[in-house]
């Protein structure tokens, strides 16, 4: 123990050092110690059990006498107490402070000699830290003075990498500082008894701050003080041995304690719920992110802390015994409340937006700072200079943006696009072919999927298709506006195929103008083909989806292990929502699973079996019980989403054309347009070095044009059984175009390089034509899409045109409709609206026929002038009888003297009541009774696997468990 | 390079030519489409109302019904039955389940009105008429009427609410909702709007009588249109006259087609029985027959707003004409003219053919004291489609007067019924085209009923003229309903 240096009138310094295993950091502070232009005058050092030389340092630069020995398992704050217990009174009269270092840090020179000038400056001061800087000359800043969010989350107020540049060199008024150079009156250290032993590593300082300034004391920042710090204990380098339980739990259970200890009586309660809903959901994100383990120590520190008020109340009891002063001091200290949450979403903007900013590799120490932008442990610089690390990183968004490429193709397609669906916009809904309106909200989706009976038409039991509730989750995304997700999907589908197929093509290409070309011309299958323009909202979002298989399929078929399970549940997860769309694609990727086992067998890699098989199984799970049907009904898979629809040129062209892709479709494009992508499948052939890849492309055409031969030898009867059309084979179709830009696209990757290796020959102009071709094919395609902008079926239109008030009741009450008649007294057909009448989604659950009863009722109306037909309509919960315009005169005045029908419109609508003899108001047909419970059980268990699936296929959250000295 | 991939590579590119090629030539065949198409088929059932019987002590009101056989093949066994138009539920009053049986009952006067309800394989055809003598001191003469069915539309000319005559209007609903009749008069000066002509409601199967000349007195010739916004009816119309103090005819004024711009209205029995065939310029025709006391007024309604320029051509049994003192008539818009003409047909039978720029209607009055002062009226009608029956009324000499526009002519198939329903014989009468063919059955027919089929030519109408010592009533030929239109109904797709 050094001699205490009292001088008269000056402040008494003592200062304290703590150490733990630091043999690394310790010469650096010893020498800071010998540097500094106003050393302390006395240095007292607690050694807590080091297993390495640390005590041997301590001892040899201050002397034996100077150290004291604690259990390994003693906290900071205990040690500081213990080392204050031996400490030598300073002279009567002369201000004592204590000045407290961890082992791993190191002051400046001058940082002592400027805190005492500012504790000096002001008697209110009771407490004085310093600007900590990154080790071990860093000119990053740490902290400078530290706070506490509502949440617990210790809050510096820096932007991460922040330089110091002085810009916080000023006399800053705070709620806490960090204890490593903390400087604090001895006297109010004593009053305040120190830091709390219950926060015996964390939060200990931010506690004691608290209670210094509600005692009435100030804590600052003096300017021009700097101490560097490793941090080593935050950042994981130093294994903490002081605290028995999980670091993660002690953390988590000093923020509470610190939180509900020291707040404000009135908002205690608020308080406590607060912590305790954001400590659920805290477990719950860590689940998600599969760290279970870190959720349940998130629920015991909460259930410790949380579950024992009567230490909060003990705490806060002896603190207020301690505390003098308002707490109005302290409020202007602490962050605004939705600090955590604002936080929160910069976190998640800065990994989403991280991923589109190339400039810089993710290995570099820079990019990994800015992945862990958000997490309050700092970074070891090691040995990359300072400069490198706070260089700015990326150039600006606008230079980002157009510099990306699929940002840029996103760009162009979305002009496009607007340029192409310039017919299409205004007032209605985007109906037409198979595309039937969308609902007024994606509630309408959310209540036909969750419900048993559905008031479409007469009534229907059936179980709605599960692509409804797909929609209805994007359309929730939407804020509800599910008219919004449909012209979304319909009309920009190529943009957002392209992002999908931008990614897919990631996983398979190096070259980026290939990953372009490929991305462009997959985005523009839905539109050549025709399928946007025939409606085929099934094929459309099938797809959009597509692309996403091909990095999950990728993984699983990689000879390294990787990620197997994730992959496997992320393309069951992907291959379910395509299945959902057009189930077509599940029979497809049946057949593909026997190829793949028959390839990983050749390739000797058995292991990759078992996931791809659930791979290709998991959405007959996720599916259920829809999919259960297909066990019943096989001929489902011919269906995909949307109404059953012939279209007018169905059927009418050769099939050779699908190897173009071509289905005779409203609006497509002519064949020759993309001639081009079969023709450079063909000649990725001749690619030697990526035959594998080509060929593998190769059977996934076969595949898909095969499914779709023989789909075609199938009819599907029309709603009404007058009309059949053949089967639509647009998804398969597309999928076998989409295999050939694949093909293409691995001839195409690295090219040059392989065409440079050969002598000069055939090769050279070959891929020069194959090139041009490639680019004119996509450029034509946009073109013709951007010229002809072809509406095809699609047009926007009003919803069914009905009075006023006959669609207010029909809204009003699911139990009633209106028959709809059109033609005359020789031929008429009817339609039973209920509700909005049919919209999107409610395709799936229609009766496949129209109802005998309803016709034959119908006919009845309209031939014997009884009241046996209108009576046996209201049975039916049929309110109105509505002959829209143009209407035949006949009908009108044979309805007009109709028993049992009121007119009831004047004008061009010719409408009637029907006079319900027996005053029913329209009930749903006993034979349909809903019966809830059922459903509500499989929808919860539905919903349970597809998060579980989910979870599993996402990457999980990494806890840091901290670098090593040097290591990036 | 891996020979096996590129064996699958090749294996590859020949199954997805092969699929394509296999795709493209066995091609899939379609379904033929199921159209739409409507059939005839023969009603399941039939109902009509007949108007309540003339009041009047002395009054003998007969009803005759039958459904005649030959008709459409039907497997449901059927009844022809008479009830009273009232609420169910209801006695029957008569009732014959076998085809071709007439059902005949007399009906006291003044009691309600009648439904003749026809099922089952009877249902196809059937056909009903009430017939009446009048014979007091304010009422006479023969009245008929057929029953008809329930419609929403009916038109009535050349309706008396003159002093001394007497309209009723009767609005049977024989359905179970309640109707809502509204009623449109044409008069001289044009449209009549009288209080209390709309809106009139008639509950399910019951009847209600107007007095016409409370809503528009002192017309000879007066138009009715009674139009059920809601619901159906069956209208029709009494008129009853009084010369002086003796009673002067009645008759049931018989519903005619709507307006139309080309309208035919049918031949009117001569003011005196005559020789049939006699013509103007035949023998027994008019040179030969000295005129009778009578009248025979031709009364046109124009029911558009505009006004109309009718044209109009006389046909008597020696051809058409176009009379050079009815050449053309200029009708103000919703007004009614009446000409005379008897100066014209010489009280022969003749027809009228009009041709016009907006929809008229039309009627003809003949007034005859042979055998004694009574009345009867000629009227528009639809051309017969299917076999009509025409009932032989006892004491009453019936004479069939046919026409047809088609200048070729035409011809009818008779067949005689007895009571019992029996055939008794067939014939074809030829119907001149464009002139008015006069038939009466032999002398030896006994009571019973005629069907009347069309066998060849287009648009044949006529009217079935009764006279009797009692007085002279007319009944248009109808066809009975032996199909409906069943139209092909299919939801949407």
């Amino acid at each position: 123990m050094s001699a205490p240096h009292d001088a008269a009138g000056r402040p008494h310094v003592t200062a304290v050092i703590v150490a733990h295993d630091g043999e690394r950091w310790l010469p650096s502070l010893i020498a800071a110690l010998e540097a500094s232009t106003r050393p302390p005058d006395q240095v007292v050092a607690v050694d807590t059990g080091s297993t390495d030389s640390s005590r041997d340092l301590l001892a040899a630069a201050f002397g034996a006498d100077a150290v004291r020995d604690l259990p390994r398992t003693a906290g900071f704050g205990a040690a500081v107490r213990a080392a204050l217990q031996s400490v030598r009174p300073a002279a009567d009269g002369t201000d004592s402070w204590i000045w407290l270092l961890h082992d791993d840090c190191a002051p400046a020179p001058h940082a002592l000699a400027r805190q005492l000038e500012t504790a000096t400056s002001d008697t209110s001061i009771g407490v004085v830290g310093c600007r900590i800087r990154a080790w071990p000359r860093g000119r990053r800043l740490l902290e400078v003075g530290v706070t506490i969010t509502g949440t617990g989350h210790r809050e510096t107020g820096l932007e991460l990498g922040e330089h110091d540049q002085g810009q916080h060199d000023e006399l800053r008024d705070v709620l806490a500082v960090s204890s490593a150079g903390m400087l604090v009156r001895a006297d109010l250290w004593d009053r305040l008894e120190g830091f709390d032993p219950r926060l015996p590593l964390f939060r200990d300082d931010v506690d004691f701050g608290w209670r210094v300034a509600k005692s009435g004391s100030r804590v600052v920042v003096a300017p021009g003080a700097v101490v560097f710090h490793a941090e080593a204990a935050a950042r994981g380098v130093r294994r903490i041995a002081n605290t028995s339980t999980n670091p993660q739990r002690a953390d988590r259970r000093a923020a509470l304690f610190t939180l509900l200890a020291n707040c404000r009586l009135l908002v205690l309660p608020f308080q406590y719920v607060r912590l305790l809903v954001g400590s659920v959901l805290r477990a719950i994100g860590y689940l998600l992110g599969k760290l279970p383990g870190a959720a349940w120590q998130e629920l015991v520190a909460a259930v410790s802390v949380l579950g024992r008020p009567d230490r909060i109340a003990a705490a806060r009891w002896r603190r207020r015994a301690l505390a003098r002063g308002g707490s109005a001091d302290v409020r202007a200290k602490l962050p605004p409340w939705w600090t955590p949450y604002a936080n929160g979403i910069d976190a998640v903007a800065s990994r989403f937006t991280s991923g589109f900013r190339g400039t810089v590799p993710a290995t570099s120490p820079a990019a990994q700072l800015r992945a862990g932008r958000g997490d309050a442990t700092a970074l070891e610089t090691g040995p990359v200079a300072d400069e490198a690390v706070n260089l700015p990183v990326g150039a600006g968004p606008v230079h980002s943006t157009l510099a990306h490429p699929l940002l840029s193709l996103v760009g162009v397609l979305a002009v496009v696009g607007l340029l192409a669906t310039r017919g299409l916009w205004g007032d209605g809904f985007l109906q037409g072919g198979s595309l039937l309106p969308a609902p007024d909200s994606a509630g309408q989706w959310w209540r036909l999927y969750t419900e048993t009976w559905h008031p479409v038409r007469l009534g229907s039991t059936e179980w709605t298709s599960p692509y409804v509730a797909g929609l209805a989750l994007a359309g929730t995304v939407l804020l509800g506006k599910a008219w919004l997700l449909v012209d979304a999907v319909m009309l920009f589908a190529p943009v957002l195929a392209a992002i999908g197929a931008y990614v897919a093509a990631r996983s398979l290409v190096q070259s980026r103008p290939v990953r372009v070309w490929m991305a462009a011309t997959y985005a523009l299958l839905p539109v050549v083909t025709g399928a946007t323009a025939s409606g085929r909202v099934g094929t459309v979002v099938a797809t959009i989806l597509l692309p996403w298989l091909v990095p999950a399929v990728a993984t699983l078929l990689a000879p390294a292990g990787g990620r197997r399970l994730g992959a496997a549940c992320a393309a069951g997860a992907v291959l379910a929502a395509v299945s959902a769309f057009a189930p077509v694609g599940e029979a497809m990727a049946a057949v593909l699973l026997v190829a793949a086992v028959l390839w990983l067998l050749v390739r000797r890699r058995p292991s990759a079996i078992p996931y791809c098989l659930l791979a290709v199984l998991l959405p007959l799970a996720l599916l259920l019980p829809w999919s259960w049907r297909f066990l019943d009904t096989p001929e489902l898979v011919l269906t995909e989403a949307g109404r059953a629809y012939g279209g007018p040129r169905s059927g009418t062209d050769p099939a050779w054309q699908w190897a173009f892709g071509r289905l005779a479709a409203a609006g497509d494009a002519p064949w020759w347009l993309t001639a081009g992508i079969a023709g450079l499948a063909v000649l990725a052939l001749l690619r030697r070095d990526r035959l594998t890849g080509v060929a593998g492309a190769w059977v996934v055409i076969a595949v898909a044009l095969a499914t779709a031969a023989v789909m075609s030898r199938f009819t599907v009867e029309l709603p009404g059984g007058l009309y059949h059309a053949p089967v639509w084979v647009g998804f398969p179709v597309i999928v076998a175009q989409a295999a050939g830009v694949v093909a293409a696209g691995f001839a195409a990757d690295g090219l040059t390089r392989f065409i440079a290796a050969g002598s000069f020959g055939w090769r050279q102009p070959l891929a020069a034509v194959a090139t041009a071709a490639a680019v004119l094919t996509t450029v034509a395609g946009l073109a013709w899409w951007a010229v002809f902008a072809p509406a095809g079926e699609l047009s926007r239109q009003t919803a069914v045109a009905l009075p006023a008030y006959m669609a207010d009741a029909i809204g009003a009450d699911s139990g009633l409709r209106v028959l709809v008649v059109r033609g005359n007294a020789d031929r008429a057909t009817y339609d039973v609206v209920a509700g909005d009448g049919v919209r999107l989604g409610d395709d799936s659950v229609l009766p496949a026929a129209g109802s005998t009863r309803v016709t034959r009722l119908v006919t009845d109306l309209l031939v014997e002038r009884a009241a046996v037909a209108p009576a046996g309509l209201a049975e039916l919960g049929i309110k109105y009888v509505v002959l829209p315009p143009p209407n035949s005169p006949q009908l009108v005045d044979q309805l007009d003297a109709t028993p049992g029908l009121s007119r009831a419109s004047a004008g061009q609508l010719a409408g009637w009541q029907i006079d319900t003899a027996r005053g029913q108001s329209g009930s749903a047909p006993p034979a349909l009774e809903p019966a809830e419970s059922d459903r509500r059980w499989q929808l919860a268990g539905q919903a349970g696997l597809w998060l579980l699936v989910l979870v599993l296929a996402t990457p999980g959250l990494h806890r840091r468990e901290g670098l090593r000295e040097g290591q990036p | 390079m891996s020979y096996r991939s590129a064996a699958v590579a090749v294996v590859a590119v020949l199954a997805s030519a092969s699929a394509v090629t296999v795709a493209d030539r066995s091609s899939t065949t379609l379904p033929p489409a199921q159209r739409l198409t409507a059939e005839q088929v023969p009603p399941g059932a039939t109902a009509l109302t007949c108007p309540p019987p003339p009041s009047g002590a002395d009054t003998v009101t007969s009803l005759f019904a039958v459904s005649p056989a030959g008709g459409p093949q039907s497997s449901a066994p059927g009844a022809l039955d008479l009830a009273p138009l009232r609420l169910p539920p209801r006695p029957m009053l008569s009732s014959v389940t076998t085809a071709g049986e007439p059902l005949q009952r007399a009906l006291k006067p003044g009691t309600a009105g009648l439904l003749v309800g026809a099922s089952g394989e009877l249902a196809p055809g059937v056909s009903a008429v009430v017939s009446s003598v009048l014979a007091s001191l304010k009422t006479s003469g023969l009245a008929a009427s057929a029953c008809g069915a329930a419609a929403n539309d009916w038109w009535f000319s050349a309706v008396d609410t003159s002093v001394g005559a007497r309209s009723r209007l009767v609005l049977s609903n024989p359905t179970r909702a309640v109707a809502v009749v509204d009623l449109a008069l044409f008069g001289y000066n044009g449209p009549i709007e009288p209080a209390g002509a709309r809106g009139i409601t008639v509950a399910p199967f019951s009847e209600r009588t107007l007095d016409l000349s409370r809503f528009a007195p002192g017309s000879d010739a007066l138009t009715v249109n009674a139009h059920a916004s809601r619901g159906a009816v069956v209208a029709a119309v009494l008129t009853t006259k009084r010369r002086r103090v003796s009673a002067a005819g009645s008759e049931w004024i018989a519903p005619s087609a709507g307006p139309a711009t080309q309208v035919v209205i049918n031949p009117t029995p001569p003011l005196q029985a005559e020789a049939p065939g006699g013509g103007r310029d035949q023998p027994g025709g008019a040179a030969d027959v000295p005129p009778q006391d009578g009248k025979q007024r031709l009364v046109l309604t124009n029911t558009s707003r505009r006004e109309a320029l009718v044209h109009v051509r006389v046909f008597d049994a020696s051809g058409t004409f176009t009379p050079t003192q009815l050449a053309d008539v200029r009708i103000r818009p919703g007004s009614v003219v009446v000409e005379d003409l008897l100066p014209i047909t010489q009280g022969l039978a003749a027809g009228i053919r009009m041709n016009s720029n907006v929809p008229v209607t039309g009627a003809v009055t003949t007034i005859t004291a042979d055998p004694t002062e009574d009345f009867t009226v000629s009227t528009a009608s639809e051309a017969l489609t299917d076999p009509a029956v025409v009932p032989l009324l006892s004491d009453s000499d019936l004479t069939l007067l046919l026409t047809t526009p088609d200048p070729i002519g035409g011809s009818v198939r008779v067949a005689t019924f007895n009571d019992a329903g029996t055939r008794l014989r067939n014939q074809v009468v030829n119907v001149k085209g464009a002139a008015v063919t006069v038939w009466e059955p032999p002398e030896d027919t006994k009571p019973g009923y005629l069907v009347l089929s069309r066998r060849a030519g287009e648009a044949i109408s006529g009217m079935a003229s009764y006279r009797s010592p009692d007085g002279i009533t007319s009944v248009p030929l109808r066809s009975g309903v032996w199909s409906i239109t069943r139209p092909a109904v299919a939801p949407v797709p």
